[in-house]
C-alpha cells in the first residue's frame, strides 16, 4: 500500500513538473522600442547654378533720310528721322558703352549725326558718324530695355550734289566695355 | 509479484505521460509591425547656366530636369514633400537686383497633388501634397533658373536643395 502511494506521489510530481515547464514556454512580448519609427525623411540634392556675362544689342528698322528743302539764304534744311528705327539691349554687367560707326563716309557735303536714347542711368549725346567708332551712350549698366529710339539727322551743304536714289551706308552699333 | 505490479504500474504511468507530452499544444505571440516608411531618392545632379538673352529682354531662363523615386506607406492623405535651399538664391549674383530665382516643379506621384512651379528659398515650401501610400519612380523634377539684367553675373555655385517627406 505504501509503495502504491509512493508511486502515485511520484506520478503527481511528474505531472506538476511537466505543467510548470509548459507554462514557462510562453514567450515574452516583443520589445516596444522598435515602434519608434521616424515619420519624416530628408534628402539633399546639390544644384549648380551660374549666370554668365550677357551683352546683347539689336536694331530694328532701316532709315531713309531725304533732304528736300531749304530756307532761302540759310542753306539746306536737315532731314531728321527719330521714328523709323529702334534698338534694344540687354546687359548684366556695368561700365558698358555703345559706339557707332559708318562702313564708309558719305560724299563731300553730306554728314550724318546720330542720337541714341540711352537706357536708364546712362549718358548719351548726339555724335557725327564716321568710319571711326565714336561713343554714343556711356555708363550703361545692368539694363534690359527695348524700343529705344535712334534719331538720325542728315545734313547737307549746298555743295552736296543731288545723288538720285541716295547713298546707302551701314551704321554699326557696338555694345562694349567703357 | 508485488514488485512486478509496481513496475508495471510505473510503466503504464510513464507511457501515459509520454502520451500526454505527444499531444501537448502551446502558443506564442508573433508580433508583426510595419513602421512608417518614407524614402525619397533623386536620380541625378542638376546644373543650370544662364548664358543668353534676346536684346531688350531679361536673360533667357535655364531649365534642367531629373527624376525622383518615392516610397511611403502612409495612406492618410496628408503626406507631403517640402523643399528648401541652403542659401537664398536671390542673394546671389553680383548685380543690384537680388532677384535670381530657382524654382522647381515636382510632378506628383499617383494620388498626390503637385504644387506646380515653386520658387525655392531657405524656408521649406510644399512641392507635393496630399500623397497617399505610393511606391513610384521616374517622377519628374524640373528646375528653372531665372535672372534679370540686374541680377548681374554669377560664377558656378552649388545650392543644396533639401527635400523632406512629412506625414
Amino acid at each position: 500500500m505504501r509503495r502504491i502511494q509512493a508511486t502515485y506521489w511520484l506520478t503527481f510530481a511528474w505531472i506538476a513538473l511537466f505543467m510548470r515547464i509548459s507554462a514557462a514556454q510562453t514567450p515574452p512580448p516583443l520589445p516596444g522600442a522598435i515602434q519608434l519609427a521616424a515619420s519624416t525623411m530628408t534628402l539633399s540634392q546639390s544644384i549648380t547654378v551660374s549666370v554668365q556675362q550677357i551683352n546683347e544689342l539689336s536694331i530694328s528698322g532701316d532709315v531713309n533720310l531725304v533732304v528736300t528743302t531749304s530756307t532761302p539764304g540759310s542753306g539746306l534744311l536737315p532731314a531728321v528721322d527719330g521714328a523709323s528705327a529702334t534698338y534694344s539691349l540687354t546687359t548684366n554687367d556695368q561700365g558698358k558703352k555703345i559706339v557707332g560707326s559708318l562702313d564708309a563716309s558719305f560724299s563731300p557735303g553730306i554728314s550724318l549725326f546720330l542720337l541714341l536714347e540711352g537706357p536708364l542711368g546712362s549718358t548719351s549725346s548726339q555724335q557725327l558718324l564716321s568710319a571711326s567708332p565714336i561713343d554714343l551712350v556711356t555708363a550703361i549698366g545692368y539694363s534690359a530695355e527695348s524700343d529705344l529710339t535712334l534719331t538720325y539727322t542728315a545734313n547737307a551743304t549746298v555743295d552736296a550734289a543731288p545723288n538720285g536714289a541716295g547713298e546707302f551706308r551701314t551704321v554699326t552699333l557696338t555694345l562694349m566695355d567703357n | 509479484m508485488k514488485l512486478f505490479k509496481s513496475v508495471a504500474l510505473l510503466a503504464v504511468l510513464f507511457m501515459g505521460m509520454v502520451q500526454v507530452a505527444s499531444a501537448q499544444s502551446d502558443n506564442h505571440v508573433v508580433s508583426v509591425e510595419i513602421q512608417a516608411i518614407n524614402e525619397i531618392a533623386i536620380a541625378g545632379d542638376v546644373s543650370l547656366t544662364i548664358s543668353a538673352a534676346t536684346a531688350g529682354s531679361a536673360p533667357t531662363p535655364a531649365t534642367a530636369g531629373t527624376t525622383y523615386a518615392i516610397t511611403t506607406n502612409d495612406s492618410g492623405g496628408t503626406t507631403r514633400i517640402t523643399a528648401s535651399t541652403s542659401v537664398a538664391p536671390a542673394s546671389l549674383g553680383d548685380g543690384p537686383g537680388n532677384d535670381l530665382a530657382l524654382s522647381v516643379s515636382a510632378a506628383a506621384p499617383t494620388g498626390g497633388t503637385s504644387s506646380g512651379s515653386v520658387t525655392l528659398g531657405t524656408v521649406a515650401q510644399n512641392v507635393v501634397t496630399a500623397m497617399a501610400a505610393v511606391s513610384e519612380s521616374e517622377v519628374a523634377l524640373s528646375y528653372t533658373l531665372t535672372a534679370t539684367a540686374a541680377t548681374g553675373q554669377l560664377a558656378s555655385t552649388d545650392i543644396t536643395v533639401t527635400y523632406t517627406i512629412i506625414n
